[in-house]
């Protein structure tokens, strides 16, 4: 299960963008003080005492990593968990989800010109001791871009005016552009790379953030240290952090309750249910909707001969699932559900969708309408893995009930991945990252050529209108009212991605002495690991 | 003896290559494909091109497969995509952690399951021969995992007298290298050591009826000179073969146990693999437990012309 659910997390990782987005106005200016504690503050209920300084946490994770400092190369989302020990991005988030100052000090967008200029932080410097600069940024954008790494592809140039200012030329405006820049691209040593080569800096991370890798077992553990030269005053507290890599979840559950391990990042929702009641342990989710993953079944509607290229069979099928009572009953009440590409409480959370709340009679009536009424055979794929499997089956039984006799055919992850891309001839599950950017993560699905389901349902062309206009837009109210009217369209109008089943929350499990960790408070995959410490 | 050594090694050679192919078959036959699981959902199609490319995915199954070849000739094993390093040292790390769990496991099975099968032959009928027999199949029965979890929550979550999970080398802290390897070595030992007792008893009760051994009694021979000098040696014949096979057992069993009490060893990294369709390390890894079956049972086959002189004759 862990394993599966690596791979999909990966969705995740694209769902770590923001809310924030683009304080774009014609030409605005935004700061930032960078305090780890203003991160910190949102989450540290249980930290009322002053930081102490020292000792090691240990966590055991079922997230495993190949690449730890190449990180042009590091694309899942397990490895944000990592990448934040070595490494410094140049915006951060805070608890509200808005985009705050990292390694840079402030920042200037500007729709009109097609750029984003950064101020840089001043004394930063490398692991390695060398100087974090606007080369070292610009070296940094060219290594993501001869990765083809899509965060950095609309950038067209990098200007250097001075040390400390670097200026992203874009080739379009695009109002997801700071999030993708700011947030995703995390900085090497330009120093320590070319004294070797890409290959080396896979396993030997040198970046500017709090920790430095001392030990490395691959798919075993990691010894990180503390890293002297790190920016942040007073910061890192803790001397070091050892990782165990574990990927039975019995095993994982057994290592944090005899107290060799002090926390369970990226937790099974099984772990979740069996240490629960437990007061030696608090459980850490996010709370803000950034970054979480939503899922459920979406149908082929782009083949014409498909009976869900019908409305009205696609809104049968959303009728005809009672995913309260499934999510409830596979998620043991750690899942929300949804009824379109938010999670409720996000900023772009429509109350006026109606979604297609349980009922088989109007599902029946809707297929006679379509010209179904003796109902259809067809597939519904799922994953082997957890609570997907149990929750199809139930869906189908459900399906089958109105007419829509969907069978159950499971798949692995590489096949279910093959099909993500490539679409499938029935219905399958649905894995959507539903952050409030729904330019950049609906369209990933939406567009013609989107990487996700994007073969399998139809693109009417006003849904791609307002998509166009949610992504240049250049103010947040704007963004926000198209993506409002989106939703609408695409849920209500059109069933396009089916039926929005529930949201995963991610968590983490922790004795109650670790503090300040922030783990999934300000996004789900984020956490600050500078400000952690140990109340023992 | 030369000529059943040679004849052996054949067949072992031809035993490797095919069990190399079918891997290396079914393992491409399999959906989807390394590189995307690797790099997730949100990867380009250009970021695919080029890792298929570099990790030449891209050219036919059988020049992959002869390409492997050819490289292990040379001592490339490949380079796994999974943990972006070459194969050989990855191996090599893992080999000797496999083998610290594996060898006293045998060894502590087959002691102890010849010295309970005797006993319980010895005693054939008695309580103890009851006893050690109810136990043995139990330990044939239960499923080594279960076993495993149920250690780990009386010993180290209970009791708090052995650590749950993880390795330490030895050389690097001897007591607590031990308290990780107890739980681990004796649930894999489990199974074997049941085979054992149970094939011991079998053939010591087959061999006591033989004329042999009443001469022996009648010449006023000390029973324990019997049953050590004269019954024992001749009941070994059917303990060896079971030694030659158990150890594919094991090696089994490993990729279970070193998962459970995460050791990383050549067990885990082959879970590791096929998980992540991980091409060149399943293949190296495959090949290395085919090439060990095939040596121990090498082995055995040689073991029997000195053990039993009918068969060095016979060859």
């Amino acid at each position: 299960m862990s394993k599966k659910r690596t791979h999909f997390s990966a969705l995740v990782l694209s769902a770590l963008v923001a809310l924030t987005s683009m304080t774009a106005t014609a030409c605005s200016s935004n700061g930032g003080t960078a305090s780890s504690k203003a991160a910190a503050s949102a989450t540290s209920s249980q930290a009322a005492a002053k930081p102490k300084s020292g000792g090691t946490l240990k966590i055991a994770t079922g997230q495993t990593q190949a690449v730890l400092g190449y990180t042009p190369k590091i694309t899942a989302n397990a490895a944000t968990m990592y990448l934040r020990l070595n490494f410094d991005s140049l915006l951060f988030y805070d608890d509200k989800g808005n985009l705050t100052a990292d390694l840079a000090e402030k920042w200037e967008t500007s729709p009109s010109d097609k750029t984003l200029t950064f101020h840089l932080r001043d004394g930063v410097k490398f692991s390695d001791g060398t100087d974090f600069n606007s080369e070292a940024v610009k070296w940094n954008i060219e290594q993501y871009q001869a990765a083809k790494r899509t965060e950095t592809a609309n950038i067209e140039s990098v200007e250097t005016p001075d040390a400390k200012t670097a200026v992203f030329h874009l080739k379009t405006w695009d109002s997801s552009a700071l999030t993708s820049i700011g947030y995703f691209v995390y900085y090497m040593s330009p120093t320590a790379v070319k004294a070797h080569d890409a290959t080396w800096a896979e396993s030997n991370p040198v970046g500017t953030g709090p920790f430095v890798l001392t030990d490395w077992q691959k798919g075993v553990s990691m010894k990180y240290a503390k890293n002297t030269k790190y920016w942040r005053s007073g910061e890192p507290y803790l001397d070091g952090i050892n990782v165990t890599v574990i990927s039975d979840v019995m095993t994982l559950e057994s290592t944090l309750q005899s107290g060799e391990a002090d926390m369970i990042p990226y937790c099974d929702i099984t772990n979740l249910k069996d240490l629960a009641g437990n007061s030696s342990y608090v459980r850490e989710t996010n709370t803000n909707g950034v970054g979480v993953e939503g899922w459920g079944l979406i149908p082929n509607s782009s083949d014409p001969k498909s009976p869900f290229s019908n409305v009205k069979v696609r809104q049968a099928m959303c009728y005809a699932i009672d995913n309260e009572k499934i999510v409830k009953a596979v998620g043991y009440g750690y899942m929300k559900t949804t009824n379109q590409w938010a999670a409720p409480g996000a900023s772009t959370y429509n109350k006026d969708v109606q979604g297609y709340p349980y009922n088989p009679t109007k599902a029946k009536q809707l297929l006679t309408e379509a010209g179904y009424p003796n109902g259809f055979d067809t597939k519904i794929y799922t994953l082997s893995s957890g609570y997907y499997a149990d929750a199809i089956t139930a869906a189908s039984q459900e399906l089958t009930e109105v007419g829509i006799r969907a069978k159950p055919e499971v798949t692995d992850a590489t096949k279910y991945n093959s099909m993500m891309a490539n679409g499938c001839d029935g219905i399958m599950l649905h894995f959507n990252s539903i952050s409030p950017d729904l330019g950049l993560y609906m369209g990933r699905h939406l567009d013609p050529t989107g990487a996700f389901y994007a073969k399998m349902i139809q693109h009417p062309q006003d849904a791609l209108d307002l998509l166009s206009q949610i992504r240049s837009a250049v103010n947040e109210k704007a963004k926000t009212d198209y993506s409002m009217q989106l939703q609408k369209m695409i849920y209500d109008q059109y069933a396009l991605f089916g039926k929005p089943m529930g949201v995963q929350t991610i968590n983490t499990m922790k004795a109650t002495y670790v503090m300040d960790d922030n783990f999934h408070k300000v996004n789900a995959a984020a956490w600050t690991p500078w400000s952690t410490w140990l109340n023992k | 003896m030369v000529r059943l050594i040679l004849r052996r090694i054949g067949q072992s050679v031809v035993v490797l290559f095919l069990v190399t192919l079918m891997v290396f078959l079914v393992m491409h036959a399999m959906p989807g494909d390394p590189v995307s699981l690797y790099l997730g959902p949100t990867a380009t199609p250009d970021q695919i091109q080029l890792y298929t490319k570099e990790f030449g995915f891209d050219q036919p199954v059988l020049v992959q497969y002869g390409k492997w070849i050819t490289g292990l000739f040379h001592g490339n094993m490949g380079r796994s995509i999974a943990f972006q390093e070459d194969v050989g040292p990855l191996l090599a790390q893992r080999v000797g952690v496999t083998l610290s769990v594996t060898l006293p496991a045998f060894i502590i099975a087959v002691i102890l399951g010849i010295i309970l099968g005797v006993i319980a032959a010895v005693n054939h009928g008695k309580a103890a021969d009851s006893v050690i027999t109810s136990l043995a199949n139990i330990g044939i029965s239960v499923p080594i995992f279960w076993v495993g979890i149920l250690l780990v929550y009386w010993l180290s979550l209970k009791m708090h007298w052995l650590p749950v999970q993880g390795y330490t080398p030895l050389s690097t802290d001897f007591e607590l290298g031990i308290k990780k390897l107890i739980m681990p070595v004796f649930v894999l030992a489990l199974g074997p050591m049941a085979s054992f007792t149970r094939q011991t008893r079998s053939a010591m009760l087959e061999v006591t009826q033989q004329d042999y051994i009443r001469t022996a009694r009648s010449k006023g021979l000390k029973e324990n000179t019997v049953i050590r000098g004269h019954a024992l040696r001749n009941a070994l014949i059917p303990i060896i073969t079971l030694m030659g096979m158990s150890i594919g057992g094991l090696i089994g069993g490993t990729v279970l146990i070193e998962q459970l009490y995460v050791i990383p060893g050549v067990g885990s990294m082959m879970m590791t693999a096929i998980m992540n369709k991980d091409y060149m390390v399943v293949q190296d890894t495959v090949f290395f437990i085919a090439a060990v079956v095939a040596v121990c049972n090498l082995i055995v086959d040689i073991t029997y012309g000195f053990v039993d002189p009918r068969i060095r004759a016979e060859n």
